[in-house]
């Protein structure tokens, strides 16, 4: 069954999406990671990845690598175009630019950060739901986007079964080394409780594995999504716990990612949240 | 009951054009999986999930600016990444002399197919060449000042190997320059 969203529950998602996305290009403007910021980068890693041949060959890479004004224009209008769609949810043309816009940044950005990361890019596909003017599109899109959110947790643990290594003795404490090598060389670099306590964990190889054979779970405990919504709530808790533990262990926030956890909120929450919004809690 | 498949048979009765989209979407998905080529929507979330052994010894680059190493892991990790992995990728170019799998296929179908002239401009918008080397240092010598707000008159990049001691202190046991330059 499909869940059919109101006009109202369609404007809440919307504003609530689209704040988030503001948060998270504010964000890329503190580390310095907008277009304008970078300096004009040198190198570009495209892979074989079709959708950044394509971008990159319509020349907007090298349009905004070599006018700083067009880049900066690129970057406020990104900006703006976000916190316009929030205000101007009705307008199908705002989330629409912000989809194209959001998209050639990720792709930009990744592509001279030399590695396609997954923790801003993915949110181009929850713009998408909001591009559909009709209701009934925008309900189908939206409940596709939920197993999509399913998939990628899912599969993250399908690919640590497949290839063993959520059984291989050591490859947690593998994984705390890795992450903590790099401030461990530096003579004066002073860990806090927590970068302690979580790198002594390496040292008891037998409770390093367990804590991977428990983060995988929690990834695979997202299958449920498909069959059943009856659990949709506690996989938002696992999700945010899961984010939150690989945060600290492995030094992967994915915090952009949190909203797409906003396809689990069940139909009557967002009922719930109309009502307020019409007796005037909103 | 919310199988994927009741979704599909909803779609399927709602809207033809969805359900094909979706469809598509689906085998697309699989087919990237199966074979691991992540074309963008269509990712693979496979990281960490290479078997790894805990042998004590990690390859790193390092970074030194005027004589001294770079305090790389007190900045934000995002901001961190993008001085750091340009290098890692900076190094694999000079070792591989700037032959990348995207180089290869532009050659093996492109470079018979269409003129000169839109061969290099397609080439110049999608790979680096080995021309790039020094337009890369002086890149990362203006990212670098602005990120740490310091003046860079003498930069350089190359490999490094850290051990973890018996005592679970880290030591750096090689130092392998790649390139350095200059900017007096």
């Amino acid at each position: 069954m499909i869940p059919f969203y109101n006009d109202i529950s369609r404007i809440r998602l919307t504003r609530l999406v689209f704040v988030w996305l503001f948060f998270v290009i504010s964000y890329q403007w503190w580390a310095d990671l907008m277009l304008s910021q970078l300096e004009s980068p040198v190198l570009l890693r495209l892979d074989l990845d079709l959708t950044y041949w394509i971008i990159h060959l319509t020349g907007i890479g090298e349009l905004t690598r070599s006018n700083y004004p067009v880049a900066l224009t690129f970057d406020i209008t990104l900006s703006a175009l976000c916190l316009l769609t929030a205000f101007f949810p009705k307008r199908i043309v705002l989330p629409l630019l912000t989809g194209i816009f959001f998209l050639v940044y990720c792709v930009l950005l990744n592509s001279y950060q030399c590695w396609h990361y997954h923790n801003i890019i993915t949110l181009s596909l929850l713009i998408v739901p909001f591009c559909f003017k009709s209701l009934k599109t925008f309900s189908l899109a939206f409940t596709g986007l939920r197993y999509f959110v399913a998939f990628i947790y899912a599969s993250a643990a399908i690919w640590k079964i497949f290839r063993g290594s959520v059984f291989n003795s050591g490859q947690m404490q593998w994984l705390i080394e890795h992450n903590y090598v790099d401030r461990l060389a530096i003579d004066d670099y002073k860990m806090n409780f927590l970068e302690t306590a979580m790198f002594n964990l390496s040292n008891y190889p037998l409770l390093a594995d367990i804590a991977l054979i428990l983060g995988v779970s929690m990834e695979a405990s997202f299958i449920l999504a498909f069959f059943t919504r009856r659990f949709d709530y506690y996989l938002i808790v696992i999700g945010v716990i899961f984010h939150l533990i690989t945060t600290i262990l492995v030094d992967v926030s994915f915090l952009q990612l949190w909203i797409l956890f906003v396809v689990f909120i069940p139909m009557k929450q967002i009922e719930r949240m109309k009502t307020e919004t019409i007796s005037g809690v909103d | 009951m919310d199988r994927m498949n009741f979704f599909l048979r909803s779609a399927w009765r709602q809207s033809k054009t969805a359900f094909v989209f979706f469809t598509f979407f689906i085998l697309a998905t699989i087919w990237c999986s199966l074979s691991k080529i992540e074309i963008t929507p269509f990712f693979l979330w496979a990281h960490y999930s290479d078997r790894q052994s805990p042998t004590g010894k990690f390859d790193r680059i390092y970074v030194k600016v005027n004589g001294e190493n770079l305090d790389l892991p007190n900045i934000s990790r995002p901001t961190r990444e993008m001085i750091q992995i340009p290098i890692m990728y900076f190094i694999q170019l000079e070792e591989k002399s700037y032959q990348t799998s995207t180089r290869h296929i532009l050659k093996k179908h492109l470079k018979n197919k269409c003129s000169k002239s839109l061969y290099s401009t397609i080439e110049k918008r999608l790979v680096n060449d080995v021309s790039d080397r020094d337009v890369f240092l002086n890149w990362l010598k203006r990212y670098i000042e602005r990120i740490f707000e310091l003046e860079v008159r003498e930069l350089e990049v190359g490999n490094s190997v850290l051990v973890f001691r018996n005592n679970r202190t880290v030591e750096k046991i090689l130092e392998k320059p790649v390139a350095k330059l200059n900017f007096k």
